[in-house]
């Protein structure tokens, strides 16, 4: 039962050190994703900005190869995505108004081609939390009034959560050396000293046996020497001052 | 006992430093995105570009897609075989495009993954 009690409260201890270095850690994670998501957007609206000046263009003829040429001769394909660091997306996405409203393809938008959160195309949950950012950005054409379609950019998570962890993790396990010191140290301040009570005593056993055996010992050498017949030798060099009395 | 305590300690500080393998090296990625559209016939078109910057000629580069549903159930799995300059060889430091079309119904498809495979 003691070692129990005593068990749940470390348990207690490093579950508490453990819950304060995961807040820092998702605060640190979420702020890594928001400016992930800052970088989809700025991304989608740069691509978006090209779609609408590639079919302007072209009259609205689609050939997925020359937009790819085009977006490689404007920006450099390259270039698009050097600025994500660690979780560059795999995938840009371009879908038609038509595409969409005949349900040829699933967008993940509402009516008005605006990003509808709740639509399972944009949402993948794993590890406990949505691991996928979707950001949509609707693109016009002159001829219509209407967005023409949508360009989709996916970015992942996951790499965001080992970076994190990669950056921070040496600081992360010192901080949890560093806490358990601290409850340690804690632990020592506030144990109480045993109180002094005559009553029921505050030596143990084994101390008072001890003590018995020196105290025996010492008597005996008291004894030995009140009956010792050695002369004390006042050495010549020493003044007593009260001899000189 | 304090050996132990120092071996986990070890053990731990170096699962930590081994993160460094995440950091990427050169090899055959994909260079920049690829593009999606949705092509005439309905169907999910890819086009995008590969780079060999592993430093040595490879063999056998393919493209690997896998589609999933929403249960998270493969629909699609292709492999497209690239081909460079010298057939199936592909140069150091060389670009080659890639364009494929996907066999399935687009609105099925919910999770993508492209993937690069090849023999050095």
């Amino acid at each position: 039962m003691y070692f129990l009690k005593r068990f749940v409260v470390i348990a207690l201890i490093q579950l508490l050190i453990f819950s304060f270095i995961f807040t820092l850690f998702v605060f640190s994670f979420n702020q890594r994703r928001e400016v992930s998501k800052n970088q989809s957007k700025a991304l989608a609206s740069v691509i978006a900005e090209q779609a609408s000046n590639y079919y302007n263009q072209n009259n609205e003829n689609l050939s997925s190869k020359d937009f790819f040429n085009f977006l490689d001769n404007q920006i450099g394909i390259q270039k698009l995505t050097n600025a994500f660091n660690v979780n560059p997306p795999e995938l840009l996405t371009i879908y038609f108004r038509s595409d969409i409203l005949k349900g040829t393809v699933n967008a993940g938008t509402d009516d008005n081609l605006n990003k509808d959160d709740t639509s399972p195309f944009n949402r993948t949950n794993r590890f406990f939390f949505n691991n996928k950012y979707v950001a949509i950005k609707p693109f016009f054409v002159s001829a219509f009034e209407k967005p023409y379609g949508v360009v989709r950019i996916e970015t992942s998570n996951i790499p965001i959560l080992t970076e994190v962890l990669y950056n921070n993790g040496i600081f992360y396990m010192l901080l949890f050396l560093i806490l358990n010191n601290q409850a340690f140290l804690f632990y020592l301040w506030m144990k109480k000293k045993k109180s002094l009570d005559p009553d029921t005593g505050y030596l143990k056993e084994s101390s008072l046996g001890s003590i018995k055996i020196m105290h025996k010992l010492l008597g005996d050498v008291i004894n030995d020497h009140k009956n010792s017949d050695v002369i004390k030798e006042k050495p010549s060099n020493v003044l007593n001052i009260d001899d000189k009395k | 006992m304090s050996f132990l305590k120092l071996l986990v300690f070890q053990l731990i500080l170096f699962s930590f430093v081994s993160c460094d393998s995440i950091h990427k090296s050169p090899k055959i990625d994909f260079l920049g995105p690829v593009l999606e559209v949705v092509n005439n016939e309905g169907r999910l078109e890819y086009t995008g570009r590969v780079i060999n910057d592993s430093g040595k000629k490879i063999k056998n580069l393919k493209v690997r897609y896998i589609g999933k549903n929403k249960d998270g159930k493969i629909i699609e799995a292709l492999t497209i075989p690239i081909k460079g300059k010298e057939g199936s060889f592909v140069q150091q430091g060389e670009i080659v495009e890639f364009q494929f079309t996907l066999r399935s119904k687009t609105k099925n498809v919910f999770d993508k993954k492209l993937t690069l495979d090849y023999i050095q």
